[in-house]
């Protein structure tokens, strides 16, 4: 199937395939949503497509598994959001930038949470982990649906003219545009996993299990223990292990002359 | 990261919090923080 064949797909099916890009993009896959939807404002200024149509099936389906995601979060606390963030392809960044994000600007970031991949699949559960009221959750997550569905087919409609072109242009290359798209696709999902894989073996090498840390607190060594977990973290789990120093990562910078660098440190996170 | 500022005598705890807790070690409770962008909610 080449570009334009694509193309009479959306056109038919936009209310069900877009949705479904969407979703695949909710949970960590990364599926063309933006480029569909542009191509469906364009398709729309020709009066080829329902632009309300469309957007409303991106907004019923999208809020419905964020709902779902919230109410995780809610039910199941700091596990869903670790378990989420496996799938995408920095997991520990995506942590971070999220709940720095949430820490800043609370509920809101649900406005802009859409823009950002790494952000739209974490957001919900986050949102429900902090027990952000459902119906809060459902006006700004609706709201940021709507926002980034709605701009993205508003460029898409107003520069109907260009998109034609360039999927008529990409569309004369036949076969052979897709698959250099595809295979650099796939080379950067492979050089993100090979890159993490490296970094977890270094890590593993280093590590220190709980039991050998009990042992040593309990034969009075001396290690100094610090607890990295942000404020969010600290809210969700608010436990320490005994002797710890908590140091929120955000102020590790403003504190690093309180490290002591001749002992052993033992670091830990959420 | 802290490697990167010259402290390498460093050791990441496997599993995190969350080992040590599901393997019942004593833990101690710290007072929640106070996050204002999420006043409304239930930290």
């Amino acid at each position: 199937m080449d570009l334009t064949d694509s193309v009479h797909w959306l056109e038919r099916y936009s209310a069900v395939i877009v949705p479904v890009l969407v979703v695949a993009e909710q949970i960590g896959i990364p599926l063309p949503a933006v480029p569909a939807l542009l191509v469906v404002g364009a398709l729309a200024a020709q009066g080829r497509v329902s632009l309300l149509l469309v957007i409303g099936a991106i907004a019923v389906t999208a809020l419905s598994v964020d709902l779902v995601w919230h109410e995780l979060g809610r039910r199941r606390g700091a596990r869903v959001l670790a378990g989420l963030c496996r799938l995408t392809l920095e997991p520990d960044v995506c942590v971070r930038r999220t709940e720095n994000l949430f820490l800043r600007h609370g509920v809101r970031a649900l406005l802009v949470a859409k823009f950002l991949a790494w952000l739209t699949t974490v957001m919900p559960p986050l949102a429900g982990i902090f027990g952000v009221p459902r119906l809060r959750f459902v006006l700004y997550d609706l709201a940021g649906i709507v926002l980034w569905a709605s701009l993205w087919a508003a460029i898409g409609y107003i520069f109907s003219g260009a998109i034609d072109e360039v999927v008529r242009r990409i569309g004369a290359l036949g076969r052979s545009a897709g698959l250099a798209v595809a295979g650099i696709l796939v080379g950067y999902v492979v050089l993100k996993i090979l890159r993490r894989s490296l970094f977890l073996r270094r890590l593993r090498i280093a590590r220190i299990s709980p039991e050998d840390v009990k042992l040593k607190l309990e034969a009075g060594e001396d290690v100094v223990i610090l607890d990295l977990r942000t404020a969010l973290d600290v809210a969700a789990t608010p436990y320490a292990i005994p002797d710890s120093r908590w140091i929120s990562a955000e102020a590790l910078d403003a504190h690093l002359s309180d490290i002591p660098r001749d002992r052993e440190l033992i670091l830990y996170c959420s | 990261m802290l490697r990167r500022r010259g402290i390498t005598r460093v050791r990441p705890l496997a599993g995190g919090l969350a080992k040590w807790m599901a393997l019942g070690f004593p833990v101690r409770e710290l007072d929640t923080p106070a996050i204002p962008a999420l006043e409304g909610s239930r930290p």
